[in-house]
């Protein structure tokens, strides 16, 4: 049995090495990932590196109000006396964890209604589901997903929620066209005279070939939907403080420019450095899958 | 099969019916959910009754369909998208007066989009590999990653606190009686009024440059992979090789089918423009549609938000359409597709 395993584990592993081989030789890619690593663990960890983890929330000294950077705060502090560094690294969590929900509400409704539209091509199915995701692309997403949380209370988990209903409708046009051109191929034909039921020939023969695009576009997503959610806090409809947020951080240190520049300037960096590092991951995963557009 | 001009009333006709659905969501959006709108946007100190009067004569206390048809007559008879409870007037009256400074500002970044965007691809895909390619690509690949309201920060540090060459935000008032647009460069433009023509633009230019800029980043990464596509195909060494001169292969054979992607590209980013308008007019107190919509869609004004997102919308489909006719100009198979 062991033996067996062992057998039909093979190729994958060797396909594994070999797509492997082909991002690591791009050092591009391999800093994105390193990247992408760094921030995770600094976010699960946020609260054993942050110094000063108690500043995340509702703290106030300001005897230290507006700090320039310094060793003791290398960020420097904002204007409660906060330090900025640390409340970078809560902000970084709240970040990826939006965007883990995001992704997580909207790629499996978006596939799922992809890969039924796509498989029932030309029938009102089809024509249903495509109409309906045309109406959620009919305006921008920042403006769905802000008329969706203004609609419930502003925060962490209706954030979330609007910019998913924004995002869903992408996934299901990627999968669409995946799925039309896959459902043509002899073994999906095959599938189809076994007189095998829909579900397995939808979750079964299709999906697994439609994956390595649907999540290269995840890992590029991830950066746009950080940059929508930092949009939507920066504008008060995200994440309510005190819970702080790269986007309120950036927005709340503007009306200390120009001399507390430190306030906006870092929080605003360290997104650009979030989101480089998705893309960049992104771009390699594209590269090595060969996918074309997406 | 169809002829252009059918082409465009389907699509015209479509947008239009996608429009109506989207108004008729939001407005079921606004019914189902708890809570009454009416009350929440004028607040807890108004009284019951005048919250009751108001439900009243904006149709709340009357079915969704109802309500739904009184609203789309108003829009289609009369131009009126119903009075906005946070300012106090017709939300027609506010879009004429708001909506026509966005339009400005993203006509400035798209102009700054097509032209540069395209630029720099060009340049870069011509001179593949050198490091002026190199560092096209690296500024470019920044560029995409920096959301607008970052180099929005960078600008007003830099130009506007420090070396204070342009303005920290605002945007001058259009005298009444040269009104004709609303656009306020524009409308100073067409009736000879240079000095408030200057101090416009001067106001516009960080604002568009800010929103401008990722898009320009992403608009010649595409417009460069597409011609570096276009450049290895045979037809482009055929027509070297019959003597078609440089600048003529580079201009007619290699800029025209290099056009379609990047123009597919253009139009998104128009549309991603007016998104991400709403940070940058914050930012630089422009006072555009996106900090009135901003202002609406935070005090939950219901028919503030159902017109809000009509405009976008309509601003989208439009865009779209422009895009799509440009692209069945450019590309032949399209157009034949549609004219045979």
């Amino acid at each position: 049995m062991r033996h067996k395993r062992d057998n039909r584990s093979r190729p994958r592993w060797e396909k594994f090495k070999r797509q492997w081989h082909k991002f690591a030789s791009n050092r591009l890619s391999l800093l994105g990932m390193g990247v992408v690593v760094l921030l995770i663990v600094l976010a699960i960890f946020a609260g054993k590196i942050a110094p000063y983890p108690d500043h995340a929330g509702l703290y106030l000294d300001f005897q230290n109000a507006n700090q320039p950077p310094s060793w003791k705060h290398f960020a420097g502090t904002d204007g409660c006396g906060r330090d900025i560094f640390s409340r970078m690294l809560f902000g970084l969590r709240v970040s990826l964890e939006i965007g883990l929900l995001v992704l997580a509400i909207s790629v499996p409704i978006g596939v799922l209604l992809g890969l039924v539209a796509g498989y029932r091509r030309n029938t009102w199915l089809d024509t249903a589901i495509m109409r309906f995701t045309d109406l959620f692309m009919a305006v921008p997403p920042l403006v769905l997903a802000l008329v969706v949380v203004a609609m419930f209370t502003p925060g962490f988990f209706f954030a979330a929620i609007g910019i998913a209903v924004a995002w869903w409708p992408w996934y299901t046009r990627l999968t669409y066209s995946l799925v039309t051109s896959l459902s043509n191929e002899m073994y999906v034909r095959y599938t189809e005279l076994t007189g095998a039921p829909l579900r397995h020939i939808i979750l079964k023969e299709i999906l697994p070939n439609a994956v390595s695009p649907i999540f290269t576009k995840m890992s590029l997503d991830m950066g746009m939907i950080i940059i929508i959610a930092s949009s939507m806090s920066f504008v008060g409809l995200g994440v309510q403080p005190p819970a702080p947020s790269l986007g309120s951080m950036v927005s709340d240190g503007i009306k200390y420019l120009p001399e507390f520049w430190w306030i906006s300037v870092f929080p605003a960096l360290f997104i650009v450095l979030i989101v480089l590092g998705f893309n960049l991951l992104g771009d390699g995963l594209r590269d090595v899958f060969a996918i074309e557009e997406i | 099969m169809q002829s252009m001009p059918v082409f465009i009333l389907k699509r015209l006709l479509y947008g239009v019916l996608v429009l109506l659905m989207l108004s008729f969501v939001i407005f079921s959006f606004i019914r189902i959910i708890p809570g009454d709108p009416v009350r929440m946007s004028l607040g807890p100190t108004v009284s019951e009754e005048v919250v009751q009067k108001i439900r009243h004569e904006l149709y709340f206390d009357r079915p969704l369909v109802v309500q739904y048809v009184h609203w789309l007559g108003g829009v289609i008879l009369h131009g009126d998208f119903g009075q906005s409870l946070f300012t106090k007037r017709a939300v027609s009256a506010d879009i004429a007066e708001f909506l026509p400074r966005t339009i400005e500002l993203a006509l400035f970044s798209a102009i700054l989009i097509l032209v540069f965007g395209i630029l720099l691809g060009t340049i870069s895909a011509l001179f593949r590999d050198s490091w002026l390619d190199n560092s096209v690509r690296l500024l470019s690949y920044l560029g995409v990653v920096t959301p607008s309201y970052a180099f929005a920060i960078f600008f007003l540090l830099g130009f506007a606190y420090y070396w204070k060459v342009f303005p920290l935000g605002g945007m001058p008032t259009l005298p009444p009686e040269i009104r004709t647009t609303g656009m306020v460069a524009f409308d100073a433009l067409i009736h000879g009024r240079f000095a408030l023509l200057g101090n416009a633009l001067v106001h516009l230019f960080l604002p568009a440059v800010s929103l401008s800029l990722g898009s320009i980043a992403y608009q010649a990464r595409i417009h460069r992979s597409a011609m570096i596509d276009n450049i290895g195909k045979d037809y482009i060494a055929f027509a070297y090789v019959v003597g078609v001169p440089r600048r003529i292969v580079i201009l007619k054979h290699l800029m025209k089918p290099s056009f379609i992607p990047s123009l597919t590209i253009f139009g998104l980013q128009v549309a991603a423009l007016l998104g991400n308008a709403f940070l940058i007019e914050v930012m630089f107190r422009y006072p555009g549609f996106s900090q009135y919509s901003l202002r609406v869609i935070m005090a939950k004004d219901p028919y503030g938000i159902v017109a809000v997102t009509l405009v976008f919308g309509i601003v989208f489909a439009i865009s779209n359409i422009l895009i799509d006719l440009g692209i069945a100009r450019l590309d032949p198979r399209v157009r034949l597709r549609t004219t045979e």
